[in-house]
């Protein structure tokens, strides 16, 4: 390698002769002489030199300021000065201002040389450290690039562990997966979970630009992936390996799918695995990059994160249906109605995975009254749903069997543990008097909303239910529903919200109350708005409200399940009907009778086992009674002698009676002349 | 279980009273029949149905009725129903002509004692 060595010298003959003594005694050295000092900044400035012989006496320039300059411009270039006779003082001077040595006038050369030489050796042996420096700058860099890239790599992964935790739904967790993986694994990420049953339940695709997501969506559906098909998602999926293509060539084949597409460079499809099983798999691609093992296996460690999450969702998922459906079945699959009554209620589970104690029930009795059970017992889980089933039927059956309230809440009693504890409420109602029989252990009072918008609870009761210590029960109380009242049942969670004293809930619930009094699904649904706004605090919130009406005197429509108790149900509300309208009681009996003929009749025969109505419309006009009663099925032909003797009975009892059957149902159409009874 | 009527069974004698208090209609009839039939035994002369509390029934009351007075024959027991004057069941009853097979009695002091002085008869 060739020196390059600039020399500085007003004196020209010293300018002359030392080039050539250099170059004599030195190889591969290229000398530049000037005789100017500017000139020669001007060059130091321009050109690297590997050594500046400079004299220290230039004309217009002080020798140790022209040094200075010299370092100022290049640092490391070392620089000798030619110093004159007994100049020893400013030699001194010049080197501890950064000067590489002196040579003294006159030149010893050997010296000089000597001089130079080291001069350029350390030269070279600062620059070879220089480079060795900025390549080890360069690899820090590097380093630090990919420290940089690892962290940003375990945040995400960090990131994504939160994520899925927080995820209680499959679908969900696959988004997030999805949305993660692009794009720090990969340009594109399509990623699929599968059914139990091995068919894809969901697909997901995130593209860098999601301008082309469209595309990818158009081109699944067009070539759809096929998880019972061979080609390697399939494969990917049946054995549960990862799969790296590091670079795809054209002549991979159109199996590959979505990695067969032109202008893809590398791909890999990675299981989405949990606990041994295959849940789906998400299938990455890159048009710039090539997937080293490093990146497949930071995309495993994104699913395996990605896969436990699915599971727990899809185990949480099939432990709330269980649950869901447990619910389902303990309450009323639909409220009874009676013309007069209308009914509402609402159930908001506190937590929907966790099955909770509270229950409401609603049923006909005898003598057209109808039972209302409000009942809690304490804890949540199956077993706790368990009680409450329990409770429910033996509830039910007591209460059917006539029981009066306060002895079907004693009897209850021997049902439950000495560790548990119930609170109920039950009510017997009947619409045909307006009076509530009722009796209270241990729930909050409901509530009765008049027609006047006032509102006040129903007091009286005794402790909750415990078990065999239960005491006996003080009796039940009676209260008396103006015509247009409305009574709310309702479980503590709807008035004990956490921080706030229960009394201060129920006068919120007065208050929230009393301002709806119209329509019952309406004020329900304001009262879960104004004091849960629609969420429960921790609690489950059950509701069951009844309004009684008046009847319309004019008519009557009656429409109940085609089941031998609705029979009893439709009688009493036609007796109920024809009672407020003064008719005189054997025309009452026998219209009633007439009635439950032809809705017996459909309960036999138009149905069969498929479920089914019956409606009955009743008018009155100008002293006469109009009454169809008609169901939606078909006949099937008479079997045994109760068809014919009932209709014996309704054509001797009624007038007009005619039977049309038609092919979208049959109608019974009958009439009778009424009087009026004297008005009581 | 859903029963809209009660079952209330006495003695007066070697007679067993079976009142059926409440209303017999379709949706218990059915369950109304064995419960009957167990309130008498084998060795009674036969038994006084009381609907004077029968505040309602209809046609499947009439068979229940007409079923059980078949099965009283087959026994050669007697059956005697109650039923007062001025009851709302009566009409139906007439209307559906029990009364031809079954003897209607107003109350049950008078069931009683027809059933005393007539011994059990076979019918054809």
């Amino acid at each position: 390698m060739t020196a390059r060595i600039l020399l500085v010298d007003d004196d020209r003959m010293l300018l002359e002769a030392l080039p050539e003594m250099l170059r004599l005694r030195m190889s591969e050295v290229e000398v530049e002489a000037v005789d100017d000092a500017t000139e020669a900044l001007a060059r130091i400035a321009a050109t690297d030199y590997d050594a500046v012989v400079t004299d220290i006496k230039m004309p217009g320039i002080d020798g140790l300021a022209l040094l200075e300059r010299i370092r100022d411009l290049r640092p490391d270039v070392p620089t000798l000065l030619i110093t004159g006779h007994g100049e020893h003082d400013l030699a001194v001077q010049a080197l501890r201002g950064g000067a590489y040595d002196f040579i003294a006038k006159p030149i010893d050369r050997e010296y000089f040389v000597a001089s130079l030489r080291r001069a350029l050796q350390v030269r070279q042996l600062r620059r070879q450290v220089d480079l060795q420096r900025e390549e080890l700058e360069h690899h820090a860099t590097q380093l630090e690039h990919i420290v940089d890239q690892r962290t940003s790599a375990l945040r995400l992964l960090a990131d994504a562990s939160r994520a899925f935790t927080a995820a209680f739904d499959a679908e969900a967790a696959l988004v997030n997966l999805v949305r993660m993986s692009v794009p720090q694994v990969a340009e594109l990420a399509v990623g699929l979970i599968l059914r139990e049953d091995g068919i894809i339940r969901r697909l997901e695709v995130a593209h860098v630009d999601p301008t082309r997501e469209q595309q990818v969506w158009d081109q699944l559906s067009h070539t759809p992936i096929d998880p019972a098909r061979s080609g390697p998602v399939a494969s990917v999926l049946r054995t549960g390996e990862s799969l790296l293509i590091p670079e795809i060539s054209d002549a991979t084949p159109s199996s590959a799918g979505l990695l067969g597409d032109p202008g893809i460079r590398s791909g890999m499809i990675v299981p989405l695995l949990a606990r041994g099983r295959v849940l789906g798999a998400v299938i990455y691609s890159s048009n710039t990059r090539t997937f080293s093992k490093e990146d497949l296996e930071f995309a495993e460690a994104l699913c395996r994160r990605a896969a436990l999450a699915i599971d727990n969702a899809r185990l949480y998922e099939r432990e709330r249906a269980v649950a869901e459906t447990l619910q389902r079945s303990l309450l009323p699959q639909s409220l009874p109605s009676l013309p007069g009554v209308s009914t509402a209620a609402r159930y908001l589970p506190a937590t929907p995975e966790a099955v909770g104690g509270d229950w409401y029930d609603l049923f006909h009795l005898p003598g057209g009254r109808m039972g209302l059970v409000m009942g809690d017992v304490a804890g949540r889980g199956v077993r706790v749903a368990a009680v409450m089933g329990q409770l429910r039927n033996a509830l039910r059956a007591y209460a059917l069997e006539g029981y009066p309230p306060d002895a079907v809440i004693q009897r209850l009693t021997g049902l439950i543990d000495t560790s548990d504890m119930a609170t109920v409420f039950y009510a017997v109602f009947d619409p045909a008097t307006w009076d509530v029989r009722y009796a209270n252990a241990g729930h909050p009072p409901p509530l009765v909303i008049g027609p006047d918008g006032t509102a006040k609870f129903l007091e009286g009761g005794a402790p909750p239910l415990r078990g065999v210590r239960t005491p006996i029960y003080p009796g039940t109380a009676a209260a008396r529903l103006e015509p247009g009242s409305t009574m709310l049942l309702y479980t503590d969670g709807l008035v004990e919200t956490r921080g706030m004293p229960i009394d201060d809930g129920l006068r919120k619930l007065v208050q929230v109350a009393m301002r709806g009094n119209g329509d019952l699904e309406a004020l329900l649904d304001h009262i879960l708005a104004d004091i849960l706004h629609g969420k429960p605090t921790g609690d489950d919130v059950a509701l069951l409200a009844l309004k009684a009406t008046r009847l319309d005197p004019s008519r009557l429509s009656i429409r109940l399940p085609a089941d031998p108790l609705s029979v009893p149900a439709i009688r009493h509300a036609l007796r109920r009907w024809l009672d407020q309208a003064g008719i005189e009681r054997q025309d009452a009996y026998h219209i009633a009778v007439a009635v439950c003929e032809a809705a017996s009749n459909t309960v036999e025969h138009a149905y069969g086992l498929s479920p089914g109505d019956v409606e009955v419309k009743a008018s009155l006009e100008a002293g006469e009674v109009v009454i169809a009663v008609s169901d939606s099925g078909h006949w099937r032909p008479s079997r045994g002698s109760n068809r014919g003797r009932g209709l014996l009975l309704v054509g001797a009892l009624m007038s007009g009676v005619e039977v049309s059957p038609s092919p979208i149902g049959t109608t019974v159409s009958m009439r009778r002349r009424v009087s009026e009874a004297a008005r009581a | 279980m859903n029963s809209i009527a009660t079952l209330h069974v006495s003695q007066v004698g070697e007679i067993p009273v079976v009142a059926i208090v409440g209303e017999i209609d379709i949706g218990n009839v059915i369950h109304l029949r064995p419960q009957i039939v167990r309130a008498v035994p084998n060795s009674a002369p036969g038994f006084v149905l009381d609907l004077s509390r029968t505040a309602y029934l209809d046609s499947r009351g009439v068979h229940l009725i007409l079923e059980i007075s078949d099965r009283m024959a087959t026994s050669q027991q007697q059956l005697r129903v109650v039923v007062p004057e001025g009851a709302l069941i009566r009409r139906v009853l007439s209307l559906a002509h029990v009364d031809a097979t079954v003897p209607i009695d107003p109350s049950v002091e008078s069931a009683i004692e027809a059933m005393r002085s007539s011994p059990p008869s076979p019918r054809p």
